[in-house]
């Protein structure tokens, strides 16, 4: 067989093969755009869902309201008037505190919170029945319970809490670092800091306590692993010698400082997840040393505070014995 | 005329008021020496566990002394049915303010005792640098709570008179039985508001249960 004929023999199996081939492969084509389109559809229509479920959740219904952005779902619950008030009540206290706090952006912060109001238990007596307050987040909810009648004062702290809640969940590296950020009373939280550091095995940690900038620096700094103990220190944990409650009494510093700086830095895109200390003293426009002494300072004069009798408990406790003093003489013996 | 309502006041009350502020004194090491005996730390912790513990009860000192300061005078008073300060050429009112004034002098001495006490213990322990005795504040808020504790009772007295003891217990006795029933009818948070009303700022014990402490940071 001349070569001539066996290059034409292999040609033609070839042709053959291609032609066999072409259509299979223009029909795996197809079943792959089908797939893929399916799919595309598929998660449109997944999106979908999500989208109308999330702006059910959002969406004001008429047994609803809407307080500076946030939206308090009844959903029939059966509540009297004078509560709906009190809880209207307590999110306009607690705008008005995040206002003072961070500017008037501050209420802000409870804008896009969503809250269900059910009620447990009889409501007669009234004083039985228990008002939960569910706060929706991403398909989850969180429970508060309440008694009834409402006390301000009670829900006032938890929509603050949650408001503090949303605040770190702008930047998450911050909200991991401080574990549970509640914009409790700043007194209370720089005593409990400062008890902390006082008492801690950490030589660095009584060393910031009493005022040493730099240990402050060295507990505070992920990267100064080996110093956060001294040698000589009894108990030496490869630990973090700060704990939420320190961690926590700087952010609260923070925001007394500056609170309108701590929000627009908490609302910007920068990373938070370099320096903790450096994010938090830029944001109050602050060197991380000024930020540190200003806390320091700050925690120093906090047990004092807390030990001594307050201004207004003097007030009160000389006012109670002057009434008594006015009373006793109203009666004359016969 | 108020110097010698203040003589009569110590003269009558003097075996109270010594023994009083002689518990005052003694308070901060007996707490140091009863925290003592159960851990085996730092002298300056072990103070700090003993008023974490004992604290309270400085609360209640300051609570039952005044009580006697201001009955024992008005018993004596009583016995001679208040024929000598109504022979005075002076109001009732005036009386019972001066001699409001007199009792009230009087609590100084246990509150000072009770700084003495707390600056003795303290002078007694080496302080870390980080721990801070607060022997003035301490002593302060036991002079209020004494004053509010004192001004009850003066009042109580000088309303109820002879019957003042019974219209305490029937006070103490409903109020309990308030709160009970409260809490068994299921309506605790009206009891909750009782309660704040009376031991939270600006109620009138509400000194009282502020935390009583010696050593803090």
């Amino acid at each position: 067989m001349s070569d001539l004929r066996v290059l034409c023999r292999a040609a033609s199996v070839l042709a053959l093969a291609l032609c066999a081939a072409l259509p299979a492969s223009a029909q795996s084509l197809a079943e792959l755009r089908l797939r893929r389109d399916s799919l595309e559809l598929r998660f449109k229509a997944a999106r979908a869902r999500l989208d109308t479920a999330q702006n059910l959740a959002r969406a004001v219904p008429d047994d609803s309201l809407l307080l500076h952005g946030a939206v308090l779902r009844f959903n029939s619950t059966n509540l009297d008037e004078r509560e709906r008030r009190s809880l209207t009540r307590a999110f306009d206290v607690a705008a008005a505190e995040l206002e003072t706090l961070f500017g008037p952006d501050g209420p802000s912060l409870l804008a896009g919170q969503v809250w269900q109001a059910t009620v447990t238990g009889p409501l007669s007596p009234p004083a039985r029945a228990r008002l939960g307050l569910d706060a929706l987040e991403g398909g989850r909810r969180s429970t508060e319970g309440l008694n009834l009648p409402l006390r301000t004062e009670l829900v006032v702290d938890i929509v603050r809490r949650r408001a503090a809640k949303n605040l770190v969940a702008l930047q998450p590296q911050i909200r991991d670092w401080v574990a549970g950020f509640r914009l409790a009373d700043p007194i209370t939280t720089h005593y409990f800091a400062h008890r902390t550091l006082a008492l801690h095995q950490s030589s660095p940690a009584r060393r910031c306590a009493r005022g040493n900038i730099d240990s402050c620096a060295i507990i505070f700094d992920p990267q100064a692993k080996d110093r956060w103990f001294d040698p000589s220190d009894i108990v030496n944990f490869d630990r973090d010698p700060t704990s939420s409650a320190v961690r926590e009494s700087v952010l609260r510093y923070a925001v007394e400082v500056n609170g309108p700086g701590v929000l627009r830095a908490f609302q910007s895109p920068v990373d938070s997840t370099q320096d903790r200390i450096a994010f938090i003293a830029k944001a109050v426009n602050q060197a991380p040393d000024e930020l540190l002494r200003g806390w320091q300072a700050r925690l120093a004069e906090s047990g004092a505070v807390r030990v001594r009798a307050a201004p207004a408990s003097v007030v009160a406790a000389l006012g109670w014995f002057a009434l008594c003093g006015i009373v006793a003489t109203r009666r004359r013996p016969k | 005329m108020f110097a010698m309502v203040l003589r009569t006041q110590w003269q009558w009350t003097r075996a109270a008021v010594i023994g009083f502020a002689a518990l005052a004194f003694v308070f901060p090491a007996l707490a140091w020496r009863l925290a003592s005996a159960g851990s085996g730390g730092p002298d300056s912790l072990q103070v700090m566990d003993g008023f974490a513990a004992l604290g309270p009860m400085l609360g209640f000192l300051s609570l039952l002394g005044p009580f006697v300061l201001a009955a024992l005078p008005w018993g004596i008073d009583h016995e001679t049915k208040h024929v000598y300060p109504l022979s005075l050429p002076i109001s009732w009112t005036r009386w019972v303010s001066m001699r409001f004034a007199a009792g009230a002098l009087t609590l100084l001495l246990p509150a000072l005792a009770l700084y003495l006490g707390s600056r003795l213990t303290l002078s007694m322990l080496e302080l870390p640098p980080l721990l801070r005795g607060y022997a003035g504040a301490l002593a302060f808020r036991f002079l209020l709570a004494c004053l509010v504790a004192y001004g009850l009772t003066f009042a109580l007295q000088y309303v109820a008179g002879k019957r003042a003891a019974l219209v305490t217990l029937v006070l103490l006795l409903v109020f309990s039985a308030l709160l009970m029933g409260l809490a068994v009818l299921g309506m605790s948070d009206v009891a909750e508001s009782m309660g704040r009303a009376v031991f939270e700022w600006p109620g009138p014990l509400a000194i009282f249960v502020e935390p009583w402490t010696l050593i803090d940071v």
